[in-house]
């Protein structure tokens, strides 16, 4: 498949500042986290990928120029922004019809799928009333509706879990995931909340002083902690690390229930049980431990952190 | 933990054709005419007034046609020469220009503030919005307002006073549509344009909405003050200029000391200048704030 986004020595000055330095990578992922500290320049790249910046080098979002056609690119494209971005008076209906119209959309079908978006953004009950009543949870939701209507291939998503109460939080987060299956279009995620890119993406870019410092698989950014082994049992923790040690194995209890064995990276996982079965202890889990997303981040980030 | 049900009416993917860009900037001007329509004191306040002065202005046409016969004939009195059956057309524009003046305000002024204040920047120019298509939309819309508040006022009560012609007389009279037809089209230009172009000076509506009125009520008066020693500056006051082009135009000439004019010629030029100068003014603030807001601050 090719890249739905392709950048090649991206620069971008403002005056002093130089925002993007070189910026290279392709995002092809359905669902892609960018990731990145404060001025890493993710916010630089969005405007770039949608044409509203110029910039030196080359960049492509779905084969097409941003720096030509960027009114085009928006055509195809969503964004959903992390700021308010609505329209005071209006309602839900009101402002997704408008902005499917400026997408393009004939005022038919606009409201069609305005509708429809409300509906699968979860506001087909508050969709007739004015947006400024609204709570920051449903105000999130017209604005990914208004991102969603005109039907984008790919989709920005900025912040889109901010200020959110964990309830509305987790239901943000599904209709993410759900986005690429049911209505075909890939997904960029911008955000600060490692947690979140850990739940729903399957990519990830990490930005660092305008530069991708990291762009590919998430399981491919998680490397192994040194060969060990998460080790779940019923019970007799301390009764399997006994029997380990005797194999010549220094595992430790992390938990009542589980302890970290480190067996290498090609490791004999007979070891393990016939350590278990004379200890009378019952396997419940057993996997590679990788390091979090966050010690991953800083990893990636860290030598000019 | 699962929560929301997420709903979805069978989706499917749009293959149908857009609306091309170059006509994008039509769905700003009817959004912009159908928001200022919603509330009754940013438009139909307004368009109250121009009733009101139209009805009065059609009124005296009527009485002076079918009453009075011979009341609105050619006459030299209260300062006024010309025919005031033609020519209380032209008199009833600084009626119609305090009706825009409200227009401009509730409607005009806030737009482009409003827009920044709120953040409506990023809601357009995300999307396949150019800035030049958010101006016309914009600009187009405060046009189309002041049209029904300036120009179809004017146009409409012509259009009465060529009806209380006698049969020998229409062809003759019915020049005054075309005129007062043109009297209201620059009228309402001017009116959408200045506004615009004001409210993209600031950042905030009420600013904007303060600074219109300070331009039209203080800055536009001294203006007009200038104007009584050196008449072309007189031109640059809007209400005298779009009066001095439906005076012109109705031919009727009201002596100095009841009330100055300015020159036609230079009513003309201010009127095209403002317009210009207007759109342009907000063209460059627009394009220049564009991106802001869009990918964070």
């Amino acid at each position: 498949m090719s890249a739905l986004i392709e950048l090649r020595d991206v620069h971008k000055r403002f005056g002093a500042v130089h925002a993007l330095r070189g910026a290279t990578g392709a995002i092809s992922g359905r669902i892609t986290g960018l990731l990145g500290p404060n001025g890493a320049g993710k916010s630089t790249l969005i405007k770039a990928l949608l044409g509203l910046v110029e910039f030196e080098g080359e960049g492509t979002v779905l084969g097409m120029s941003p720096k030509t056609d960027g009114p085009a690119v928006r055509d195809r494209v969503g964004y959903m922004p992390e700021n308010e971005a609505y329209l005071p008076g209006m309602s839900a209906v009101e402002m997704c019809v408008y902005a499917g119209e400026l997408s393009g959309l004939p005022r038919q079908e606009a409201m069609q799928r305005a509708h429809a978006a409300l509906y699968y953004a979860g506001l087909e009950e508050k969709r007739y009333q004015p947006i400024d009543g609204y709570s920051t949870g449903q105000k999130q939701r017209v604005k990914l509706a208004a991102a969603l209507v005109h039907d984008p291939e790919v989709l920005f998503l900025d912040e889109p879990t901010n200020g959110l109460d964990p309830r509305s939080r987790e239901e943000m987060l599904e209709l993410i995931v759900d986005m690429p299956e049911k209505r075909g279009c890939s997904i960029v995620l911008s955000t600060h909340l490692l947690p979140d890119v850990d739940r729903v993406c399957d990519q990830v870019v990490i930005m660092h002083q305008g530069r991708i410092r990291f762009s590919g698989d998430i399981a491919k950014l998680r490397q192994s902690v040194g060969g060990t082994y998460r080790i779940e049992v019923k019970d007799g923790v301390d009764r399997l690390v006994t029997s380990l040690g005797a194999a010549g194995i220094a595992a430790k209890a992390v938990s009542p229930i589980a302890l970290a064995a480190p067996l290498g990276d090609a490791p004999d996982a007979s070891i393990v049980f016939r350590a278990a079965k004379d200890a009378r202890v019952q396997v419940r889990g057993f996997e590679l431990e990788k390091e979090s997303m966050e010690a991953a981040f800083l990893r990636v980030i860290g030598d000019e952190a | 933990m699962s929560t929301g049900a997420i709903h979805d009416l069978g989706y499917k993917r749009y293959l149908g054709t857009r609306r091309p860009q170059s006509t994008r900037w039509g769905v700003i001007v009817r959004n912009t005419v159908a928001q200022a329509w919603k509330t009754w004191w940013r438009f139909k306040m307004a368009l109250g007034l121009a009733v009101v002065a139209a009805v009065v202005t059609g009124g005296f046409i009527y009485v002076s046609r079918a009453v009075a016969p011979g009341m609105g004939d050619r006459v030299v009195r209260f300062g006024i020469h010309g025919n005031l059956l033609d020519g209380i057309i032209a008199l009833s524009v600084p009626w119609l220009c305090k009706a825009a003046f409200l227009v401009g305000l509730t409607a005009g002024a806030g737009t482009i503030a409003g827009d920044r204040q709120v953040g409506a920047f990023t809601f357009y120019f995300s999307r396949p919005v150019r800035p030049i298509d958010y101006v016309l939309g914009k600009f187009g819309g405060l046009f189309l307002l002041q049209l029904l508040i300036i120009a179809a006022p004017l146009t409409a009560v012509a259009a009465f006073r060529v009806g209380m012609s006698d049969s020998s007389d229409i062809l003759k009279t019915l020049p005054l549509v075309g005129k007062a037809a043109i009297t209201g089209v620059l009228g309402a230009a001017l009116y959408a344009a200045v506004p615009l172009g004001l409210s993209a000076l600031v950042q905030r509506r009420r600013n904007a909405i303060a600074l219109f009125a300070v331009f039209y009520l203080v800055v536009s008066n001294i203006v007009y003050g200038i104007g009584i020693g050196s008449p072309p500056v007189m031109a640059f006051n809007m209400q005298a200029a779009v009066t001095s082009v439906g005076t012109h135009l109705f031919d009727v000439t009201i002596d100095p000391f009841i009330q100055r004019t300015a020159p036609f010629v230079w009513s003309l030029v201010a009127i095209v200048l403002l317009t210009a100068g207007g759109i342009t003014l907000a063209w460059i603030q627009v394009r220049d704030q564009a991106g802001h807001g869009v990918g964070g601050s």
